[in-house]
């Protein structure tokens, strides 16, 4: 069970556990003087329990260990992460680019799935190209980009740096991956993704990077400037399936630079489709 | 000779109570010292590294003065373990199971004032908070200075004057 989960109020703890199974938990949404939602085995459930202040500031105060200041610049973009990886989402009042008055915590529970990625590892074993892994949002992307990073760390044996901004894929804790992500991977939390891939490119000699989210014109830019230099990309996105990659332009922009050979395409109910990105749209 | 004898061990016992009187006061001193110096390593971490408490206090534990490290290590493992108080509550507790770290009254009030805003602020907030309590401690180190300084003098001048007065009486 998340550690995090712990911390939840005993009421809504003991209601979780009558509700649910709280090692399967995938969700917990928690709005403050309102019914708090949770998803468990995709299935999503409202529970009766009503979060109160108090419950969010000591959820927050044991995400962030006790150290707002240690948190502080990722707090200004919306969430934390706790040392076990799970990801908080912060609501609230945007003051002086900072959230303050939290009103709702969502708490999404890192939980590494070995050998999802099986399949997309005998993918890229014939086809060690770059690989894009589309997806709707909750879907799988990270857990499926996690394991391939592992695979292609220990099964395939090459080296791959990791350019872990928003600290989901290794849940870096004191710059220590809590998260398996294999031995011959180096990874890099924190910071913005366009300097820490560079960083990575520069420094760590890798032959694939990874990447979580492609999001942004300057993601867009980093991958480039990869994609160039001889290195292979694992990277996610946000997308419904190919057909949104024609209609948003930053995907757009990748896919006229041809940057991505590989395509995982997931549907939603935890399985995946491969195919050659080139071929296809040619 | 056996009067003389009995005035100078007299004026030493004299003496000596003195010194025990004021070394209590000293003591207070070295802890606030002590604790002062062990905020100014605090404030440089929360500056410069921003480590979460847990691990801040272990370092401190590592780093800071024999007195103040059993404190500082446990209050990191409390923290570590903690699941349903405040950081602030677990924090206090801490410096009660060590005795107030040997702090005078003004000291443990400092503490408390730390500890209530202590990870809760972002880094720049943080670092003022400290430097706010650094300053109080070192006014309040000041004062206890002082104040040792001028009872040291005062009870070496009670014991030497007393034991002055017993050796011209019995002689």
């Amino acid at each position: 069970m998340a550690e995090i989960l712990e911390h939840l109020p005993p009421a809504l703890m003991e209601e979780l556990r009558r509700k649910a199974d709280p090692a399967c938990l995938e969700e917990i949404h928690l709005r403050l003087h309102r019914r708090t939602e949770a998803v468990s085995s995709r299935k999503i459930m409202m529970l009766d329990y009503r979060a109160r202040e108090m419950d969010l500031r000591t959820l927050l105060e044991a995400a962030t260990g006790y150290s707002l200041y240690a948190a502080q610049e990722y707090l200004r973009q919306g969430f934390c992460t706790t040392r076990d990886g799970c990801r908080i989402g912060l609501t609230g009042t945007v003051t002086d680019g900072a959230i303050r008055d939290v009103s709702g915590l969502n708490i999404r529970i890192a939980r590494p799935v070995f050998g999802v990625a099986d399949r997309a590892l005998e993918a890229l074993r014939r086809s060690p190209e770059s690989t894009l892994i589309l997806g709707r949002p909750g879907c799988g992307k990270t857990t499926l980009l996690r394991d391939l990073i592992r695979q292609v760390s220990d099964r395939l044996g090459e080296r791959i740096a990791v350019a872990d901004t928003r600290f989901e894929l290794a849940a870096a804790y004191l710059g220590v991956p809590q998260l398996d992500v294999g031995e011959r991977t180096d990874v890099l939390s924190g910071g913005e993704r366009e300097d820490s891939v560079m960083m990575l490119l520069r420094t760590m000699n890798p032959q694939w990077i990874a990447v979580d989210e492609i999001t942004s014109a300057a993601d867009v830019r980093a991958m480039e400037r990869c994609a160039y230099c001889g290195v292979r990309l694992l990277a996610t996105a946000h997308a419904a399936g190919r057909a949104d990659l024609h209609r948003r332009p930053v995907y757009r922009t990748l896919m006229e630079r041809r940057i991505f050979r590989n395509l995982i395409e997931l549907d939603g109910r935890g399985n995946y489709r491969i195919s050659g990105l080139e071929e296809v749209d040619d | 000779m056996i009067r003389m004898i009995g005035a100078v061990l007299i004026g030493c016992s004299t003496a000596y109570m003195g010194v025990s009187l004021s070394a209590g006061a000293r003591r207070r001193l070295q802890a606030v010292t002590a604790f002062r110096d062990s905020l100014l390593r605090m404030q440089q971490k929360v500056t410069f590294y921003r480590l979460p408490l847990p691990a801040l206090m272990r370092e401190l534990s590592l780093e800071t003065s024999d007195s103040l490290a059993p404190f500082y290590a446990l209050a990191s493992d409390r923290l570590e373990k903690n699941r349903t108080r405040t950081a602030e509550a677990v924090l206090l507790r801490c410096v009660r199971e060590q005795e107030n770290l040997g702090l005078p009254e003004e000291g443990l009030q400092c503490c408390s004032k730390l500890f209530r805003c202590l990870g809760r602020m972002d880094s720049e907030h943080q670092a003022e908070a400290l430097r706010r309590i650094i300053g109080e401690l070192d006014e309040l180190e000041g004062r206890l200075r002082e104040d040792l300084r001028r009872q040291g003098r005062c009870y070496c001048a009670l014991g030497v004057c007393g034991g002055l007065a017993v050796t011209i009486l019995l002689v």
